[in-house]
């Protein structure tokens, strides 16, 4: 079957629903159409993505990009999640983050383990200096984080807060005890 | 006219021609990929509720209700509207009945309510707004917005709520009307 856009909101409602229902073709379809008709576009200077939709305008449409955002972020079930489960009390926590010059692709807790993956916002960006603190540990001079990859990270404490040192670039690290 | 005027001309029924633009569902509608992509990192929340709390922030100014606060009583363009609104008028009442997008402050039965909030009708309004503001609380966990806000903040027009104080007065709205609120005056969609 041809693919097709059917209105930027409605494209962007749909594909939501898709992906959140895990209607696998239909999204399939829908996100080859918008690929096709809303122009897609990275600014890999300001590491933004947005999508033009024809309009030849300076700041890319708000409403219709807000739903294809919320498209592309969305997996099987995470919608219906996010309105009935609430923010879970974390016990150690990624604070300071200098965003958007880093953004974290992955922040979460695995086996006692806390995982951060970042994201740099252009390659001009990449090997300078960057920190963050994690907040939350009940004793930070127990915690220490190592990255993978030739990868340069120090830590030390600061009050409460452990405080990782390290650069910015595409990188993956464990903060363990 | 309240602060922020310096934006232009609040919105008129005409610009809904123009799909896509308005300043309080450009709030709204960046929120959901907002509370979705803070769920994907739940141990780095801070931008996101930082984010969040901008978007509410602003939600509270004159600007978020412009359209309440500019259109009153029966729209003056109602005989000149675009022929695409035949779709939603009856047809004998074309020329004398507002089209969607015409907040209508001030017609019967409800009369001048400058509170977009309090207001018996402007459902769509603190509706929406409570879902913004629902998903700043399922992102941050914590209650910032359960401490007393001044809204439109123009003057006399200062309007002071909190998160369970709006939602407490909807649901006692839908209470007493259980035919439903209305959105923009004298009119109730099934959305």
């Amino acid at each position: 079957m041809v693919a097709t856009v059917i209105g930027e909101r409605n494209t962007g409602v749909a594909l939501l629903l898709a992906r959140e229902w895990g209607l696998d073709d239909i999204t399939s379809r829908l996100a080859t159409a918008a690929d096709a008709t809303y122009e897609p576009t990275w600014d890999t200077d300001r590491g933004e993505f947005t999508w033009g939709f024809g309009l030849d305008e300076e700041h890319p449409r708000g409403q219709f990009n807000a739903i294809m955002a919320a498209a592309e972020a969305v997996t099987a079930g995470a919608w219906a999640a996010l309105s009935t489960t609430s923010a879970s009390n974390i016990d150690g926590e990624v604070v300071g983050v200098d965003f958007p010059t880093v953004a974290m692709r992955r922040a979460e807790w695995v086996d006692d383990e806390l995982w951060l993956g970042t994201a740099p916002m252009n390659d001009a960006a990449v090997g300078q200096p960057t920190s963050w603190r994690v907040t939350g540990l009940a004793d930070p001079s127990r915690w220490t984080a190592n990255a993978f990859g030739d990868v340069p990270v120090e830590t030390r404490v600061d009050g409460r807060d452990l405080v990782v040192e390290t650069v910015v670039g595409a990188h993956t690290y464990a903060v363990s005890s | 006219m309240g602060a922020g005027h310096e934006l232009g001309a609040p919105p008129t029924v005409r610009d809904r021609g123009d799909r896509g633009r308005s300043h309080r569902f450009d709030l709204v509608d960046s929120s959901y990929a907002i509370g979705l992509m803070a769920r994907t990192t739940p141990a780095w929340r801070e931008v996101y509720v930082r984010i969040l709390d901008e978007l509410i922030e602003r939600h509270t100014s004159w600007w978020s209700a412009s359209d309440w606060l500019t259109q009153f009583g029966p729209d003056p363009e109602r005989a000149s509207y675009p022929d695409f609104y035949r779709l939603l008028i009856p047809p004998d009442l074309w020329g004398d009945y507002d089209a969607p997008g015409w907040t209508a402050n001030g017609v019967e039965p409800w009369g001048v309510q400058m509170d977009p909030i309090a207001a018996d009708g402007m459902l769509f309004y603190k509706g929406f707004f409570l879902v913004l503001l629902g998903i700043r609380s399922l992102v941050s966990g914590d209650d910032r917005w359960n401490t007393s806000f001044e809204m439109i903040r123009d003057g006399d027009n200062s309007f002071t709520w909190t998160h369970s104080t709006i939602a407490a007065h909807l649901a006692d709205q839908w209470r007493r009307m259980p035919k439903g609120v209305h959105c923009e005056n004298t009119k109730i969609w099934p959305y």
